[in-house]
């Protein structure tokens, strides 16, 4: 039923709704009313009745009463008229009926006797009966009884149900009508709007619109509906558009397609024609089957075309276990990680023949297996053949290098030989007292074997480079060293040139560096020899300028700056190339093979760094630049600062001038010597020197540095005129600085009058050494001659008389080294080869073995390995242990190689650098124990014993202090000297600098004194001091009590030093009182040693003081010592004049 | 025998007194016919519900009998019985008029009745009388006999005089006179 329902169209339902409302309130309506009317109607009888009843009741009273049923007949009577009342009776008090009445409408009805029911109203029947009771004065007299039909009630109800009825249905029937006819009010818009949804949903019409008719929900219903159509009919717009596009695009699409199809089409038969015009064999597997291949591999393999395609690949391997060898290794390994495999296998054609195919297979996209992997075969067999040839080849090749490397060494070993000849005895010739002018010239033509040594190198180099077999050595050495060797071969060459040769210094560098300092000097000698080669007027300068430095690495940039004749950018471009010059006119102006700079380059590389042209333009100068990575030995740059600090105070405050036209060169002087912390000024040229000399008043120079050649005036000159000059009070000292020593220079200088000589290029050391000496102070770095080089230490090795075994076939070789070796204090044996030395060493306990490779009858190599060997039998320990060092002139990695394989310990190459021999001993030679038989030797001076009054003081270690400044005992009382002189109240001092300049300044002297004290020997009064030190470096004041213990401290050495017989002077010893004119002759000697050497000044002196100790010359002598002391030369001078006129007075 | 009217309320204690005073009636008038004096006192007892006397005095009302007939006898059970919300009082004294009463019972027997009568204008006494000719002689109500049954007679004027009301009901009962 509820689904018919909601089938029915709006229509009818809304008639329906209403029909039924409306029916139903009707009914309702009806019903009620009908209800109510005939409760109403009934109620409305009742009533009647009732009040008729009454009537009748009243009326009838006293006909009853008195009885009179007539008039009571009469009454009843009168209910004629309601015709509902079909019959009516009075009854008296007794129950009897007294009166009656009957409508004639039914029969009599009999009325009961009796008394009354007592309800009033009452149905009987379908009658009604009414009884109502006759009261007369409050007393019940009778009752009236009524009887009514109901029928007419009925019958009304009837009529009435009847009327309703038809109302009904006229009612329905007009409302049904108005129903339909109001209900298009909703249903109408609501039937418009469905259809045209209908419509739209049937024609797809999206532009109709519904008509909004009413303002109500259904008018916003069809306004939204209208709404949305527009959005549809927009949007179908657009969809339509859009399907469009996209039919056109799926046409364009199908022709693109069709166009894609044609061109693969092209591109496939290309690429079937590219792959099968291939000359190697491509195939296409997929699950190691043959998908896939070109021609060419059918070929190969001799296959019919397209008979390979859905084969496994098996078919072309030779077995089973090569094909599941290549398996395992390719496919998950390699080729599915992306990666190529490759090998070389044979293969198995269809004949069966093999033959050797290299295969490199590649997956095609390793991430997905399905496409494939493409593999590419090619037949090697013509390849292998080749590879064969080539092998054979290379054999060959390989011999003749090495026959080559052979020739080489062989070469390096027999020109090195002679060289080392040369060079050694120069270098004993050297080791001799000489007179300055012949060390000079030995000295040089040491510097210039060198050099040619060093030219030979570079043609065996060249030849290394081309054989690829050059190497660095890795050892320690001085780069001022280098720059000796190299000032000695360039300083000639300039001054012969008339140009300057100016190194400049960075004090930067560690006097010990790590790395080849022959390829170094080579790389230097190379670039300044060039540079002198092309310039013909002016300077060379080299420069040295540390860009990085730490403990451990050194980047040193060199640069050579000249003012030559410069290069164009060509020359510039092939610089570095092999064989090239400027031009052709420069080699035979200038000479030269064109090797040198392609070497430089070389060896720069392999330094680490590189080498380029600065600057460079035709007339104006060059400056070439490289750099080099060197490692730095530590202790040096400890030793150098411990240096600095003990130079310091003996050379602090004195003032310096620097005299030199040319200005880098007085830079240069002027930047060492600040560094050593002199006053430093500068002047450049005879004039102004003086000038600055007259100036200095209160501030007297000290020593002035004295170039020789400058215009106007020469060096000796303006040093004449120094000596003479009257305003000059206190005369300086002068040193005299020379490029390249000319021996006429050197005449004139002397004539002059200089206390010194330098000859430029000055290094740091020689300067300081000079100035010192000049000043005076003794030598603090000790002896040194210009050739040599002490490694940092600045004493000679002491080996103590350890016993060496010297193994070398070589006669001049072997002089060589024996002397050196003596100089060492070493005892040396001596075995002419391998044989000799293994029974030797069998024969006595040496504390090592100097052996060289290449002997007769047997090697050093195989009499390494035979002592070695010994160490096997009983008692022959010492022979596993004892030190083999080689001497090799082979100088290759190879040689040390081999060194080491036979047994050997060390090797030092030939010609052998005193130094690295030194070195290399101090490493392995342990020097005997007991008793050293002679303390330090210095070459040129007598040694001097240790007097016992120095061993006697307390509270300084003598020996120490003698051994730290060199041996010299003199030196040594001079350093007291000083010391007592300098810091009398040091810890008064300290404290005064503490509060005034505060702890950082405070420390700055405490760790001088430190390091005087040290040096002096004076070890308690060193801890001491090294505490405060120590306290201040923290930032934290020294306490009294410290301060209280230097002071003590510091006096008990005073006291000591002041305890010494006579300040300053040597020898204690009273010597035998001198003749006057042994007197004489050593006031002339010491005269010239004043102007000259003051350090002979103080041996003659000694002898002096000690000649006329407790004679009348004594205060004179004393005197004169005196002023010698306090550097008053003129004054001592003139002392000396006077006490040799006295003399020569004397008979 | 007929039944006697209904007087009472239902009561059945109504009843037994109605009965009791049947039978007194019935012994007692042995002169007259018993049953139409029975009658005639019971209507002379009724009459007095349907009239209005216009200054009821509050005690009591009061019918004097003159004259001795067995209705004043009859009469006499009457008395306290309530009527006009009165008790009803019997006043037999007889030969005088008695100044309060409302109404008076003139009987047979007395022949003196029109001086009565006179001597009772202006006042409002109710008279009744069973002698013939009693209403048309200036008497108000009188009982007459028809057919064996006692009948009224009202004299309306008479009753106006007395300015007295007699309800319609008695009156469509009764006999007009004149």
């Amino acid at each position: 039923m509820g689904l018919s329902l909601h089938t029915l169209p709006i229509k009818t339902k809304l008639v329906l709704i209403i029909l039924l409302t409306s029916t139903l309130s009707l009914a309702l309506a009806a019903g009620s009313f009908i209800a109510y009317e005939r409760v109403r109607v009934k109620d409305e009888l009742v009533k009647n009745l009732t009040s008729l009843a009454r009537v009748i009741a009243d009326r009838s009273t006293a006909a009853l009463l008195f009885d009179d049923a007539e008039v009571a007949r009469e009454t009843l009577n009168a209910l004629k008229v309601k015709r509902a009342i079909v019959a009516a009776a009075i009854y008296n008090d007794s129950g009897e009926v007294f009166a009656r009445y009957d409508s004639g409408e039914e029969r009599p009805y009999p009325f009961p006797e009796g008394a009354g029911s007592g309800v009033q109203v009452s149905t009987l029947d379908n009658h009604l009966h009414l009884e109502e009771p006759m009261v007369v004065d409050g007393a019940q007299i009778g009752r009236v009884v009524l009887r009514a039909s109901l029928r007419e009630l009925s019958l009304v109800w009837q009529d009435f149900l009847l009327f309703a009825g038809l109302i009904a249905v006229l009612t329905f029937l007009t409302t049904a009508l108005i129903a339909s006819r109001l209900q298009r009010l909703v249903s109408r818009p609501l039937e418009e709007l469905t259809g045209i949804a209908r419509d739209i949903s049937e024609q797809k019409n999206y532009s109709l619109r519904a008509k909004r008719t009413s303002d109500d929900e259904v008018g916003t219903l069809v306004e939204a509906f209208n709404t949305m159509l527009e959005a549809i009919e927009s949007r179908d717009r657009e969809l339509t558009g859009a399907n469009r596009q996209l039919a056109q695009g799926e046409e364009r699409l199908r022709q693109i397609n069709e166009e894609l199809e044609h061109r693969v089409e092209e591109r496939t038969a290309e690429l079937k024609a590219l792959l099968d015009t291939a000359t190697v064999g491509i195939v296409l597997m997929k699950d190691r089957s043959i998908a896939d291949c070109n021609r060419r591999l059918d070929e190969m393999l001799g296959y019919p075309p397209g008979d390979l395609v859905s084969q496994p690949t098996r078919i072309w391997y030779r077995d089973d276990a090569d094909w599941t060898r290549i398996g395992n290794e390719a496919y998950e390994q390699v080729i599915w990680k992306g990666q190529t495999y490759l090998t070389e296998v044979q293969l198995q054609r269809r004949d069966g023949s093999l033959f050797w195919a290299r295969m490199s297979a590649r997956a095609i996209d390793p991430r997905d297996r399905a496409p494939g992997v493409v593999m590419v075969m090619e037949d090697i067999s013509a390849e292998r053949a080749a590879l064969e040839e080539m092998r054979r080849a290379k054999v060959l090749a390989e011999e003749a290098t090495h026959m080559k490397s052979e020739f080489l060494a062989n070469m390096s070993h027999e020109i090195r030989t002679p060289m080392n000849a040369i060079i050694g005895m120069l270098y004993l010739a050297l080791r001799m007292e000489l007179p300055p002018t012949l060390q000079n010239y030995l000295s040089k033509a040491q510097g210039a074997a060198q050099s040619l040594l060093g030219i030979i190198n570079d043609i065996l180099d060249f030849s290394k480079i081309e054989s690829g077999k050059l190497e660095l050595e890795a050892v320690e050495f001085g780069l001022d060293s280098v720059l000796e060797h190299l000032s000695d071969a360039i300083g000639f060459q300039a001054e012969h040139k008339g140009i300057e040769f100016l190194i400049r210094y960075d004090v930067g560098i560690p006097p010990t560096l790590i790395g080849d300092p022959l390829r170094l000097g080579q790389v230097l000698l190379n670039l300044c020899n060039n540079a002198v080669k092309f310039t013909e007027s002016g300077e060379v300068e080299l420069a040295f300028h540390c860009l990085s430095l730490n403990d451990t690495d050194l980047n040193l940039q060199i640069s050579v700056r000249d003012t030559g004749i410069g290069m164009n950018e060509e020359t510039q471009s092939r610089l570095f190339e092999k064989f090239s010059q400027a031009d052709q006119s420069t080699t035979r102006r200038f000479g030269g093979t064109g090797l040198g700079l392609a070497i430089c380059k070389h060896l720069v590389d392999m330094m680490g760094g590189r080498i380029w042209v600065e600057d460079s333009r035709p007339g104006k100068g060059t400056t070439m630049c490289c750099t080099v990575r060197l490692k730095v030995a530590r202790e040096a740059l400890a030793h150098r600062r411990e240096l600095l600090e003990q130079v310091g105070p003996l050379l602090k405050g004195m003032r310096v001038l620097v005299v030199d036209d040319n200005q880098v060169s007085r830079e240069i002087l002027a930047e060492m010597l600040r560094y050593f912390q002199l006053d430093v000024a500068v002047a450049a040229n005879g004039e102004s020197a003086l000038d600055t000399l007259q100036r200095a008043g209160e501030q007297p120079f000290d020593l002035v540095l004295m170039d020789w050649r400058m215009p106007g005036m020469n060096g000796d000159q303006v040093i004449r005129l120094i000596r003479r000059d009257p305003v000059i009070d206190r005369k300086p000292k002068v040193v005299m600085v020379t490029a390249y020593g000319r021996e006429d220079v050197m005449t004139l200088a002397e004539k002059a009058g200089v206390d010194g000589f330098l000859v430029k290029p000055v290094s740091p050391s020689t300067l300081l050494d000079a100035v010192l000496t000049a000043l005076g102070r003794g030598r603090v770095l000790g002896e040194r001659k210009p050739a040599e080089h002490h490694p940092g230490n600045g004493a000679t090795l002491d080996l103590k008389g350890a016993r060496l075994l010297l193994v070398e076939d070589n006669d001049i070789n072997r002089e060589f080294a024996v002397e050196l070796l003596h100089s060492m204090n070493v005892q040396v044996d001596c075995a002419v080869n391998g044989e000799e030395a293994v029974a030797m060493v069998q024969r006595q306990a040496y504390a090592g073995v100097l052996m060289d490779i290449q002997m007769p009858v047997m090697d050093g190599l195989e009499a390494s390995r035979r002592i070695r060997q010994l160490a096997a039998a009983p008692g022959g320990e010492r022979f596993a242990t004892l030190p083999i060092i080689a001497m090799t002139a082979l100088a290759m990695a190879r040689d040390a190689e081999n060194s080491m394989a036979a047994g050997m310990n060390d090797h030092i190459t030939k010609p052998i650098a005193p130094d690295r021999l030194m070195a290399t001993l101090a490493r392995w030679i342990q020097p005997p124990r007991d008793g050293a038989p002679r303390p330090g030797p210095e070459q040129g001076a007598a040694p001097n014993a240790i007097p016992a009054e120095l061993l006697a003081l307390e509270s300084l270690q003598a020996d120490q202090g003698i051994k730290r400044i060199g041996g010299k005992v003199d030196a040594y009382l001079k350093q007291l000297k000083r010391f007592r002189e300098h810091y009398p109240d040091a810890a008064r001092e300290l404290q005064r600098i503490i509060a005034e300049r505060g702890v950082q300044a405070g420390e700055e002297y405490c760790h001088a004194l430190k390091g005087v004290s040290g040096n002096i020997g004076a070890g308690p009064l060193f801890e001491c001091v090294a505490a405060i030190d120590t306290e201040l470096k923290e930032g934290r004041a020294p306490d009294a009590a410290q301060l209280a213990l230097l002071a003590q401290r510091l006096a008990a050495v005073m006291a000591d030093i002041d305890s010494l017989a006579r300040p300053g002077v040597g020898t204690a010893s009273a010597a035998a009182p001198l003749l006057p004119a042994e007197l004489v002759r050593r006031l002339d000697l010491l005269h010239a040693a004043l102007d000259h050497d003051l350090g002979a000044a103080e041996g003659l002196l000694a002898e002096l003081r000690g000649g006329v100790a407790g004679g009348p010359l004594e205060p004179a002598i004393s005197a004169l010592a005196r002023q010698v002391d306090d550097f008053a030369i003129d004054e001592a001078l003139a002392t000396l004049a006077d006490l040799r006129a006295q003399l020569a007075n004397r008979p | 025998m007929a039944t006697w009217p209904a007087i009472a309320p239902p009561r059945p204690a109504l009843a037994a007194l109605l009965a009791a005073l049947l039978a007194l009636f019935t012994s007692l008038a042995a002169a007259e016919n018993p049953l139409e004096a029975k009658v005639k006192a019971a209507y002379l007892f009724n009459l007095t519900k349907f009239v209005d006397w216009p200054d009821l005095p509050a005690d009591a009302l009061h019918i004097c009998v003159i004259g001795s007939d067995a209705i004043g006898g009859l009469l006499g059970e009457l008395r306290d019985r309530r009527v006009k919300d009165r008790p009803l009082r019997i006043d037999r004294n007889g030969g005088v008029v008695p100044g309060n009463c409302q109404v008076l019972f003139i009987s047979r027997s007395e022949d003196g009745w029109r001086d009565i009568l006179q001597g009772l204008s202006g006042s409002t006494v109710l008279t009744v009388s069973d002698r013939d000719s009693f209403a048309s002689n200036g008497g108000m109500v009188g009982f007459y006999t028809e057919s064996g049954k006692v009948k009224l007679e009202i004299n309306p004027q008479a009753a106006r005089d007395a300015n007295l009301h007699i309800s319609s009901k008695l009156l469509e009962l009764a006999r007009s006179v004149p």
